[in-house]
């Protein structure tokens, strides 16, 4: 028997575990495996295979047969009730999965299966700069970021030039340039509010074409993964089976089971990373089986915690030992604080009128973006930070439908261009993390799987609010200034979460007493411990942040490897 | 000689296909669909069967309550038709049905609930079929490119 166990063991030992296979996952696998490291990634979901689980990604509207409503039979048990689609179905999650204790109101969304949200991101890419990493210094909140832009420039690079992304140099200190694709472009609209902005606010304020994971243009790299063009047909989320956007089953996983490297272990469900006081380093990952509810252990001298912002700190929590009593790497008791995420409170829209001579054609994966401009080079408002805006402008068409009989036939067989342009902003605010917006796990309750609870205990502050506020205000400026009518600006009181950005609670920085993570990604107190997916997260920018989290993975990776090869892990 | 079993049922006894619908229901479905969007000789909500959309949307995709709902205002429909015309809603002519459903429409809140699902149900349905998206709103489902200034023809 024992030897049944040695060879059980053996079997169960890599290099290299992985704990989840979203973006960051999707990158440290890939990594890891190119540099010839047997690696285990893990998730908690259902396998997802690039094509060939995308069940709806080639349908047209009318081949669903409720064109798009889901039968009463098939969404019981879900989360989401009547507002799951059946295009999108297969990525909602059963209801019983992972009970959530919300002390205060906030939106969790997950993705649990095989690839995670890298299937329904966004795809925004925008780069940090300095003035990202300097924020907490400069403005005296949570702590100094130890790396600055330089130590991630060639990691955004590597990233971008792997991913395709579609841009634009704009030559922005706000907003570096990036290794781009070409752009799909901006409309007339978005042109001429991009003047408007030169006209009144100088160099202040800027239009640009949003940076997106999109393919424009393929190159050899995306062409070696398997990745074709990006045609423009608005439905990402449901999967793409040209491979057009980037996301983790298109690109990193099934590159890194070409190595022969990679085992991919999904219905994974972490409970906890497994520490010997002995050794005084983690050896490995405690998972149950989804399926079968068994307890196994897998075991290697490299973990990468990638299991989303809030389930990262939960499974550090959750590990606990004689040495850290607290949760792996906790000494200093912070780990969940400081939770943040992004201020998506504004919304607002205008009419345009005088451009009834032009319209658009075809498709496009992005839009416009109006880098942050407040309190950029020096604090000038009564709120900390500041926001990016999201700027979309469109021509849309309509028919009268009032009436019911055959004029209601010929309207809608016969829509009309709208006499006027449309344009829609969204903020995409900078929220200052506050130590007690926070996850903890509930001393009693337990999920299904036996695993403690999370409590989740977030709420906007009173900075949040001015900048939205301010958001508002200068929304209405700005069009005003650019002549557009009918301007409706609002500052929404929506769940916190609804921006699906969560970040922090692991924070990286360069003192142990006040930061759990090094420059590296390292646990301070655990350093074969990695975590590079959003719970790193010192400050949160104004970005969307999964371009981020995917350089600091990549960057993070090469650096255990290297450590490896000295035998320092 | 035909037993007399064979003769003892009526309309009501005759199950339907989903299991939801009688036959008198669903003609009423269609004949609704028929009345919003009637045919102009080349395309209508029949031709693009949107009664087969609605019924099935309505059998799977809403509870007991909501059939049961829906299938006492298809009566009050049809009580309505033969009220006012000694005839099925389903015979009336298409001014006869628009009126009709137009008349449901001002009664009362739930019968005004009942039309408004019908209509944009029906334009739904109508407006997610191949014909309509293909031949008269120039679907194309991989554009491939994207133009963001072109002229309007005059």
């Amino acid at each position: 028997m024992a030897n049944v166990n040695i060879k059980s063991k053996k079997e169960r030992t890599y290099d290299a575990i992985v704990i989840g296979s979203g973006a960051s996952g999707g990158w440290a696998a890939k990594e890891l495996c190119d540099a010839g490291l047997k690696t285990l990634c893990l998730d908690r979901g259902r396998n997802v295979k690039h094509i060939e689980d995308y069940p709806t990604a080639s349908k047209a509207p009318w081949e669903f047969e409720f064109r798009g409503s889901v039968p009463l039979e098939k969404r019981s048990g879900l989360q989401g009730g009547r507002w799951l689609r059946a295009q999108t179905i297969h990525w909602a999650m059963a209801e019983d999965e992972q009970p959530v204790v919300y002390e205060k109101p906030f939106s969790w969304f997950r993705g649990y299966h095989v690839g995670g949200k890298s299937k329904l991101w966004a795809r925004q890419t925008q780069r940090w700069s300095d003035y990202d990493f300097e924020g907490p210094a400069r403005d005296g909140f949570a702590v100094d970021w130890p790396i600055r832009y330089d130590d991630l420039a060639p990691w955004y690079s590597h990233v971008e030039k792997f991913a395709g992304i579609s841009g634009e140099k704009d030559g922005l200190d706000v907003l570096p340039d990036g290794e781009f694709l070409p752009p799909f472009g901006l409309n007339v609209v978005e042109k001429h509010f991009k003047e408007s902005l030169k006209k009144h606010y100088g160099d202040d304020r800027h239009l640009i074409y949003a940076r997106v994971a999109n393919i424009s243009d393929p190159q050899p790299i995306h062409a070696e993964q398997g990745r074709g063009k990006c045609m423009a047909q608005n439905q990402c989320n449901r999967g793409c089976n040209l491979g057009g956007y980037f996301s983790s089953n298109a690109s990193t996983i099934p590159w890194a089971l070409r190595t022969g490297n990679l085992t991919m272990r999904p219905d994974a469900v972490v409970e906890s990373v497994i520490y010997d006081e002995e050794k005084g380093k983690a050896t490995g990952v405690r998972i149950i089986d989804r399926l079968t509810g068994e307890s196994i252990e897998y075991y290697a001298d490299i973990i990468f915690v990638n299991a989303s912002t809030i389930n990262s700190n939960a499974i550090l929590l959750n590990s606990t030992s004689n040495r850290f009593p607290n949760g792996l790497g906790n000494d200093n008791e912070l780990m969940g604080k400081y939770l943040t995420w992004h201020n998506y409170r504004g919304h607002a829209n205008a009419d345009v009128e005088g451009f009834g001579h032009k319209k658009t054609a075809g498709d496009r994966p992005t839009h416009g973006y109006i880098p942050r401009f407040r309190n950029v080079e020096k604090q000038e408002t009564d709120f900390l930070r500041g926001y990016a805006i999201g700027f979309a402008a469109g021509r849309g068409t309509h028919s009268d439908k009032s009436m019911i009989g055959g004029q209601l036939r010929d309207n809608i067989l016969n829509p009309k261009l709208s006499d006027n342009w449309y344009v829609a902003t969204w903020m995409m605010g900078e929220c200052v993390p506050y130590e007690d917006n926070h996850i903890r796990l509930h001393g009693d309750l337990k999920d299904k799987y036996g695993i403690p609870q999370i409590v989740l205990s977030c709420e906007w502050k009173e900075n949040d609010i001015k900048q939205a506020d301010d958001y508002v205000e200068q929304c209405t400026e700005m069009f005003e200034k650019a002549g557009y009518v009918n301007i409706r600006a609002t500052n929404r009181d929506t769940n916190p979460g609804s921006d699906i950005h969560e970040m922090g609670g692991i924070r990286m920085g360069k003192d142990p007493k006040t930061s759990l993570l090094n420059k590296w990604n390292q646990l301070h107190e655990c350093k074969n411990v990695f975590v590079t997916d959003g719970a790193c997260m010192t400050s949160g920018g104004s970005q969307n942040p999964t371009l981020h989290f995917m350089a600091l993975t990549a960057r993070a990776a090469q650096h255990a490897v290297d450590e490896k090869k000295k035998g320092n892990l | 000689m035909t037993p007399t079993w064979a003769f003892n049922w009526s309309e009501k006894d005759i199950p339907t296909q989903n299991g939801v619908f009688n036959e008198m229901e669903l003609a009423l479905i269609s004949s609704i669909a028929d009345t919003i969007i009637p045919s102009n000789g080349e395309i209508g909500a029949l031709s693009v069967k949107v009664d087969t959309f609605l019924v099935g949307l309505i059998s799977e995709c809403y509870d007991e309550d909501f059939q049961s709902d829906l299938k006492k205002h298809l009566g009050t429909l049809n009580q309505l038709a033969e009220k006012t015309h000694a005839m099925s809603f389903n015979k009336c002519s298409q001014a006869e049905r628009e009126k009709l459903l137009l008349t449901m429409h001002s009664t009362n809140e739930n019968q005004e609930a009942f039309f408004e699902f019908m209509k944009s149900q029906t334009i739904r349905g109508f407006e997610t079929s191949e014909e309509v998206m293909v031949d008269y709103h120039d679907y194309v489902m991989m554009p491939g490119f994207y133009d963001g200034d072109v002229d309007v023809e005059a």
